[in-house]
This record gives structure tokens, sequence and C-alpha cells, in this order.
């Protein structure tokens, strides 16, 4: 693998969806390659900040109240008898 | 599953709830990046509850319900800006390919990772709102929502492949204005900064 495809893997890698012979390969190219490492730790550091700054607000109240009123009023559209 | 006798009606609503409400903050924050506006947001995630309930009788207990309606706001989303573009000009949804032009690598940052410290929460959302939708929705799932690629792929309705490598231009995307936000605000050591 050279470097262009060790980047193209390295969010697989730093997401922990690399296993086996491919994981292999990337860590061995990892272990002569500065900067792929680099890059690696980049973008791990990239997603960390993404992850870690997030803050997500509490829904309105009134959200809620909406969905309810629209699953009372939406049930799925049965014919059988309903008052 | 049109026909439901009354009782079963009220255990299937309750079921539903006990599944579905506890998503509900991850689901409107994902709806305000995706609608840009606390109103659209609102009646994006009401849709989408009222069509997962719907079809809450396909769902199947034990599987992934995380998955199965996060895969519904986005169907629920892609159908909303469609409707809205009425005709092939949809802003949002351009760019469902990839961008082409291959990335640089921001050499300077890659120097000084430590840069992005000094990166805030509304640094992030300004850089999320900066990425194309389809890079946008990609990195929420992956890097806020913390979805492996298989389910990113289910809700995406794309292949493993292309989860990746857009996931990988949106994160090179995000490194080049977290970077740039960050050297604005006089981190990273600018070599041309010196005065
Ligand atoms: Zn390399």
């Amino acid at each position: 693998m050279n470097c262009v495809e060790i980047r193209r893997a390295a969010d697989a890698l730093i997401d922990g969806e690399l296993s086996g012979a491919g994981k292999l390969r990337v860590e061995e190219h990892l272990k002569y390659c500065a900067q792929c490492r680099q890059w690696v730790d980049s973008a791990r550091r990239t997603r960390d900040t993404v992850r870690s700054r997030v803050v997500k607000p509490e829904p309105p109240g009134r959200l809620e109240t909406r969905i309810r009123r629209a699953l009372d009023a939406g049930r799925p559209p049965a014919q059988g008898p309903r008052g | 599953m049109p026909e439901s006798p009354q009782p079963q009606d009220t255990r299937r609503r309750r079921a539903f709830e006990k599944e579905a409400l506890p998503h509900m903050q991850d689901l409107y924050f994902a709806a305000l990046r995706l609608s840009r506006n606390a109103k659209d947001a609102e009646d994006l995630v009401q849709e989408t509850y009222l069509k997962a309930f719907r079809s809450f009788g396909r769902w199947r207990a034990g599987t992934n319900f995380r998955a199965w309606i996060w895969r519904i706001l986005v169907n629920t989303w892609v159908d909303v800006c469609r409707k809205r573009a009425r005709g092939p000009k949809s802003a949002d949804l351009e760019g469902q390919g990839m961008e082409p032009e291959a990335r640089q690598e921001a050499p300077s940052l890659l120097e000084n990772p430590g840069a992005l410290d000094a990166c805030v929460g509304d640094d992030v959302l300004r850089a999320l709102h900066a990425l194309p939708a389809p890079q946008r929705l990609v990195l929420l799932l992956a890097d806020v929502e913390e979805f492996r690629y298989r389910d990113i792929a289910r809700i995406l309705g794309i292949p493993m492949g292309t989860v990746m490598s857009r996931l990988h231009h949106a994160r090179q995307k995000m490194r080049e204005l977290l970077w740039d936000y960050a050297r604005r605000q006089g981190y990273g050591g600018e070599k041309k900064e010196a005065r």
C-alpha cells in the first residue's frame, strides 16, 4: 500500500473499522512512515474535536407535545371501528 | 398493517414511545443541522416520528431501532428537499457524489495538531454547516452519533465504500475548516503572523 491508500484507510483505522490483513498492512506502514502517522494523528484529532465539542441542545418542550399529538391523529389508517 | 384492534393500538403506541422518544434529542440535533432553522427541524422530527410510528410494525424487536429511525429521518429529509426543490435544483442534495478534486494536505495543521484544541463548539457547528449536505450527514453519523460504518451504509442507503470515501472527504474538509478557524484565532504558530 502506498501513502495515498494508507491515508484513505486512516479513517477506518481510527474508527476501529479495520481488521485482519488490512489493519496489519496499515500498521506496518505507519511504523516506518512518519508522515502517514502525522496524517492519522490529525484525522483522529479532527474527529475527536468534533466529538467532544458538539453540545446537543435540549429540544423545545413543545416538540414532544407536537409529536404526541401527531401520533394521536396519525395512527395507521385503520378502517376498524374507532370512536 | 392497517387493521389493529384498540388494545393492541395502545400497546403498540406505548412500545413505540418507549423505543423512539429517547432519540428525540439526537434526531432534533441532526434535524437542526440539516434544516438550518428550528421550525423546519421540528417539522422534520415530527414527520419522522409519525412515519416511524406508521411503519413500526415493520421494525423487528431486537434489531437496531436507533439506526432504523435514523434512516427514516434521512429519507424524510430527502423527501422534504425534493418537494421543496420541485425539480433538479435541490442545493441540499447536490454533491451526492464525491468532490472530485483531491484535497491538499494542510501541512501546517499536520505539524501543529494541537491547534484544534482552540476550536470551540460554535466553530464545529459552523464548519459542519460549511460542508455539503451529504458530507455533513456522514460526519454527523460517524463522528457525532458514532454509528458503525455498516449502520451508516444502511441509514444512507449507500455502499460501505461510499461511506468511507465520503467520510474521508468530509473529515478532510472539516480539518481544513477547523484549522482555518484555529489559525484565525491566532493559534498554530503561523510564521506570517509575526509582525
Ligand atoms: Zn506513508
